[in-house]
């Protein structure tokens, strides 16, 4: 087979998969729908290999596999073609998403044995990956942009699957409307794009069109304000919806009311991942931004900053991976906001390894221990090996210890942020921070769930079990990929060939980083300190000395002598970290989250349409006088105007 | 003989009694009589224009547009009737069940 | 002007109006029928004989129609126009007439109306609406619109056993006849100041700037006026959610759907055709018009309650979103059609799912009573999402092309403000549909009742839906044959 029959193929066996569940499910039973979305994942990866392997085999300058499957809008001056493009940057996309996507799919038939929603599960669960590989694959932005309204429909339904439950389905309304307004600004950048490109003559929204156009929009400007920044603007405020980032971050900790694996592949390992992926693909659109540039590097490193905090001082299982996943995103902004591009999608692929890993360890044991409080857990490791282990790796791997995967991916955007022709030693000091925090945060999460005496009664500590090897043999694979994925981006302080590094060359502007290797190796060193620092102190305090957080109430219903011999770490945590980020996270939901997103009447935009909507239902009394009588006003406004002003305008 | 203008102020008076009423009585059959009084100061209009211009074209307007006033006041008067069998009400600001 | 023609009916010009002889034909037929039976089933059964084959000789004359190069004919002593935007149009409302026939005659039935008086009043509705694309005079325009609109009056308040619709007729009876009135004061001061009725001519005349008079500028205002109302844009849009709300559901569809699109063919007609140079004297105003319609509609709509009245407010905002397209140049027009094209169907395929659910005397009438629709009905639920979807301007559905058109015309002409204020309105859309979806695929408790569909009506709800899925993935094909027709308007 070609490449491109490969391609369309690995977009195709998907959306067969969720098409057959979806229409013949209630026929063929619960049990077939999980093997058949597994099998359709499967083929998909298998396809996608095929059409890598094809790729490679092509000339690096011309390395594209371009399959048109037809004109979707033609308006003679504005066409866009349906069509998928491989290039180096989505292949590796392709990948991870259908590669974790298969092994998350496989956990799921574990995870999900006893659920009797698992047809529609299974049905959502492959239209989710058929619209993630429509945004990664499609070849211009309203292709990506179906991809991408496509995947937060299926996470609102996912997040939501267990509608029966008030607060899930909130929490799926919530994210579906704060993507909405990131969506908003999506629009609206690839608008202004149309325009802008349709002005000098080429109404193509392809990428490659596009790029190969940028230097004729360079010089448009919208009152003063040049249109590329205005568009990248734009497009990256976009990104932070769907990438969860400052301010449009709100919705991801409550989207884990979702079922575990959803999180693992949506909420961690692929749709969350978009905003970064659209930003490197856009690269040649954000270059020209040098102020949008650096706006997305602060972001990014602010918004991993303030994640990491908050992920200090959680204790609900889900919510800590939730807020290191907002953390680790923010890594990637800073990446490809200093124009490392390459690191940026490098620490996009070892974090869905071990993020996919993490959150799939903490399925297992959920699945087992049946609380997500993690203050209720402790000595899990004796009667789950196999979770313990991997999460082992996972934790180990995010934390940025050598050699797993996050430290080489999270030291090259470190070094990037510190050496890099647009970072600085501020941004790097933010991620060096966060660094250590990280390892602080994971190695608590890690310590308060596996070791230790447990926390659980006896009963409840005897009905604790492994879970079956559907959902530990994705865990040892995913294990393995986070402890050697860091292999495929050496850093080059090393002499070692940067195997990521090379294989996306031709997608991105090239990247120079002045300082020489001793710097890298000295910064290398520094973060691995931090990360060992983080860790041994946290394993120290909640390992070696036992200490559970208090409840939320703050009443000590632990046992005392757990509460006595606290040395004020909560109390240190409360005054230092907890209250600040409170009033910061009080601030933020104030402003954008609000009651607003919650329960939607309110906030500023629902707000308003809100007042609007009361105005307009108010003023709609019934009495048809009062109707007649806006009737008439609206023709004398008309007449008034006419001939008050009944110049020609020019029409444009 | 009167100017065309003076049919015309003719014209538009009687459409701004037409449109008065609708606005302000509040019987439905006081309301059908100042609808027909909009449509016919129309046909005034129509009939002072045509006489303006020298055409006929305006006159046949006017009588296409009589059909047409006929029409409209048989079907408002069905519909009066109607309402006022359900509701024993012709009055306008009675009929408020559907709002909001 | 010049001399009189005698008898001004040229060979073809029968075959130009064969869309409106059938449906008028129709019409005199479902009289014939009740008056030529007795029994019940005789009558039904006679009237939809009758009334398929009226709609799909409507649709096959229409197709007859030869174009010829592309450009506008004048037929029957220039009143009429004969070309392809009317074809456009008329297998639109053929079309129309067809699913009208199918999908409400389970709520025709529901709502104790008997099917051959319905149909009747409707066909001769339908003829209004085949009038509306071809009006080539402002005379024709305004007879149009009174045949459409004056069934529709009495439609409304047919329904023996509802509690709202004689108060619905007469709003929409009172509001409407006052608008007719406005449109044609309007006509007269339009004919007062240039002695001519004919668009042609009018335009000539506008355009070459010397008749800047006061008459021709308050008639231009009051004419549009009087289109706005017919086409529910604020502020002339009050008696749309009361009427809509009151009125048997079947005779909504017909509001929403039929003349809906009729008072868009008369004003895209008269704004962009021979016309267009007076678009520039009213086009901020337009601007206003477009601005608040999109504003009131979608937030009226957010906290409705009642799936009718909810409709209706969107229909505002979609008369708004497609007004807009008139902003712009002729694309902006051709997105106009376009979006009507898609609304239609949309809403056709809406309406059509609506009407049947309920059972006995009760229609289905506020968003929670559809609560668990998709656990007892998947498929009409999958077919209701599918039109919402689309009315959503949601991909892959015509619904987000239609909108994609619409604003990238709108900011390629500069009307930035108004697309991006298009943008963010059309997201408190996406909130209110998604309530029914909501409701129909994530609740439970609700218990709603499907009444029986026939196949066919199977049928054409799966065509609607297909047509909408086709116009989002595919919408190149329409697309040109949009864009000529609005080369020929002019």
């Amino acid at each position: 087979m070609t490449g491109e029959t490969l391609l369309a193929l690995v977009v195709g066996f998907p959306l067969l998969g969720a098409v057959f569940n979806g229409f013949f499910g209630r026929f063929h039973g619960r049990r077939l729908a999980g093997y058949l979305a597994c099998g359709a994942m499967a083929m998909a990866f298998l396809s996608a290999l095929g059409a890598v392997k094809d790729l490679a085999g092509l000339d690096p300058q011309v390395r594209t596999i371009h399959k048109h499957l037809y004109t979707w809008i033609d308006a003679s001056t504005f066409k866009v073609d349906m069509a998928l493009t491989l290039d180096p940057l989505s292949a590796v996309m392709i990948l991870v998403v259908t590669g974790v996507g298969f092994l998350i799919h496989v956990y799921s038939i574990g995870y999900m044995a006893h659920d009797d929603g698992r047809v529609r599960y299974f049905t959502y669960l492959n239209l989710f990956v058929f619209f993630m590989l429509m945004l990664v694959l499609g070849s211009s932005l309203p292709v990506m942009f179906l991809g991408w309204e496509g995947v937060g429909l299926c996470s609102y339904l996912l997040i939501g699957f267990w509608f029966d439950d008030i607060a899930k389905a909130v929490a799926g309304k919530k994210a579906f409307l704060v993507n909405r307004i990131g969506d908003m600004f999506f629009v609206l950048g690839m608008f202004l794009l149309f325009w802008t490109y349709h002005a000098v003559g080429s109404g193509s929204l392809a990428f490659a069109d596009m790029q190969a156009n940028a230097e004729l929009i360079q010089a448009a400007k919208i009152g003063g304000v040049a249109v590329t920044s205005l568009a990248a603007f734009c497009l990256f405020l976009g990104a932070t919806g769907k990438s969860a980032q400052i301010p449009l971050f709100v919705w991801l900790p409550d989207a884990m009311a979702g079922p575990t694996p959803v999180s693992a592949l949506i909420h961690a390992a692929t749709m969350v991942t978009a905003g970064v992926y659209m930003v490197a693909r856009m690269n040649f659109l954000f270059e020209m931004s040098p102020g949008v540039m650096s706006l997305v590097a602060w972001v990014g490193a602010l918004t991993a900053l303030f994640a990491a905090t908050i992920g200090m001082a959680a204790t609900d299982i889900k919510k800590v991976l939730a807020y290191s996943t907002i953390s680790q995103l923010g890594y990637m902004f800073v990446a490809v906001g200093v124009g490392s591009y390459v690191a940026g999608i490098f620490h996009l692929v070892t974090h869905a390894f071990f993020k996919g890993l993490l959150f799939l360890g903490a399925g297992s044991v959920i699945h087992g221990v049946t609380t997500q409080d993690i203050r209720q857990m402790g000595g899990v490791r004796h009667k789950m090996p196999w979770t313990f282990w991997t999460f082992l790796v996972g934790t180990w791997a995010i934390a940025g210890l050598p050699p797993f995967a996050g430290f080489f991916s999270k030291d090259e955007i470190l070094f990037h942020a510190y050496a890099g022709p647009h970072g600085s030693v501020p941004l790097w000091f933010i991620g060096y921070l966060t660094g250590a925090m990280t390892a602080f945060y994971m190695f608590r999460l890690f310590a308060l769930v596996f070791l230790g005496k447990t926390r659980m009664s006896k009963k409840e500590y005897g009905k604790v079990h492994e879970s079956p090897a559907t959902m530990t043999v994705p865990l040892a694979i995913l294990a393995g990929l986070s402890a050697i994925g860091g292999l495929m981006g050496l850093p080059h302080a090393f002499h070692m060939p940067h195997l990521l590094g090379d294989w996306l060359a031709p997608v991105f502007p090239e990247f120079h980083v002045a300082a020489g290797a001793g710097t890298e190796l000295g910064l290398m060193a520094a973060s691995v300190a931090a990360a060992i620092a983080g860790s041994l102190l946290a394993l120290y305090f909640y390992f070696k000395k036992g200490y559970v957080p208090v409840p939320d109430n703050g009443k000590a219903s632990l046992p005392a002598s757990v509460a006595r011999d606290k040395f004020y770490i909560d109390e240190v945590y409360d005054g230092l970290v907890v209250m600040p980020m409170k009033a910061i996270a009080r601030f933020l939901s104030a402003t954008v989250d609000a009651a607003g997103v919650d329960r939607v009447a309110s906030g500023w935009l629902p707000g308003l349409a809100g007042w609007i909507s009361k105005g307009v239902t108010a003023l709609q009394n019934g009495n048809t006088q009062r109707y007649a009588m806006a009737l008439f006003a609206g023709a004398v406004a008309l007449i008034v105007y006419v001939s008050l002003f009944g110049v020609r305008v020019p029409l444009a | 003989m009167p100017a065309p203008l003076e049919y015309l102020a003719v014209s538009c008076i009687l459409f701004g009694i037409g449109i008065a009423g609708v606005l302000t009585r509040r019987n439905l059959l006081v309301i059908l009589m100042s609808i027909e009084l909009m449509l016919n100061s129309a046909n005034l209009a129509f009939l002072t224009f045509s006489r303006l211009h020298g055409q006929l074209h305006g006159q046949v307007i006017a009588i296409f547009v009589m059909t047409v006033a006929a029409a409209e006041a048989a079907i408002g008067l069905a519909i009066v009737v109607a309402l006022f069998r359900q509701t024993g009400s012709v009055r306008i600001d009675e009929a408020t069940r559907l709002r909001g | 002007m010049g001399t009189p023609i005698p008898l001004p009916i040229m060979p073809g010009d029968l075959t130009a109006i064969g869309p409106l002889l059938a449906v008028v034909i129709a019409a005199a037929g479902f009289l014939a029928v009740d008056m030529a039976f007795t029994r019940e089933e005789l009558k039904n059964r006679w009237t939809f004989i009758i009334g398929i084959i009226g709609a799909a000789l409507a649709a096959v004359t229409a197709l007859m129609l030869d174009i010829g190069t592309g450009e506008s004919r004048l037929i029957l002593g220039e009143a009429l126009y004969a070309d392809l935007y009317t074809v456009f149009f008329d297998l639109l409302f053929a079309l129309l007439m067809g699913a009208s026939l199918v999908l409400s005659w389970t709520a025709v039935e529901r709502a104790r109306m008997k099917p051959v008086e319905f149909y009747s009043l409707a066909a001769f509705s339908f003829a209004g609406m085949f009038l509306t694309s071809r009006a080539a005079d402002l005379l024709s325009l305004f007879l149009a619109i009174e045949l459409l609109s004056m069934p529709l009056y009495v439609l409304a308040g047919f329904a023996t056993t509802s509690k709202t619709g004689r108060e619905a007729a007469l709003k929409y009876f009172v509001l409407g006849s006052v608008a007719s009135a406005i449109l044609l004061f309007g006509i007269a001061l339009m004919y007062g100041g240039t002695g001519s009725i004919d668009y042609v001519e009018l335009g000539a005349q506008v355009s070459s700037g010397g008749r800047d008079s006061p008459l021709v500028l308050a008639g231009l205002a009051l004419i549009l006026a009087g289109l706005a109302f017919k086409v529910g844009a604020v502020p002339f849009h009050m008696w749309t959610p009361d009427v809509y709300e009151g009125s048997p559901t079947a005779v909504t569809a017909l509001m929403a759907t039929g003349v809906k699109a009729a008072g868009l063919a008369a004003a895209i007609r008269f704004l962009a055709g021979p016309m267009a140079a007076a678009l520039s004297y009213v086009s901020v105003m337009l601007w206003w018009i477009v601005a608040l319609s999109m504003v009131v509609g979608n937030a009226g709509a957010m906290l409705q309650s009642n799936v009718k009245r909810l409709l209706a407010y969107s229909s505002i905002a979609h008369a708004g979103y497609i007004l807009m397209g008139l902003l712009g140049d002729s694309l902006g027009t051709a997105a106009a059609v376009y979006y009507t094209a898609v609304y239609v169907l949309s809403v056709a395929g809406a309406f059509g799912v609506v009407q049947y659910f309920g059972d006995g005397d009760r229609e289905l009438e506020t968003v929670d009573d559809f609560n668990g629709a998709a656990k007892r009905h998947p498929w009409i639920s999958l077919l209701f999402t599918i039109f919402l979807l689309s009315l959503a301007g949601i991909p892959p559905t015509g619904g987000f092309v239609a909108k994609f058109f619409v604003f990238g015309s709108a900011i390629q002409t500069g009307h930035i403000g108004l697309a991006l204020l298009g943008v963010l309105t059309s997201v408190i859309g996406i909130y209110y549909y998604l309530r029914l979806v909501i409701a129909m695929w994530m609740k439970d408790e609700g218990r709603p009742v499907l009444a029986e569909l026939s196949p066919t009506s199977w049928v054409v709800l799966g065509l609607l839906a297909a047509s909408v899925l086709a116009l989002g993935c595919m919408p190149g094909w329409l697309w040109l044959i949009v864009q000529s027709a609005v080369v020929s308007l002019v």
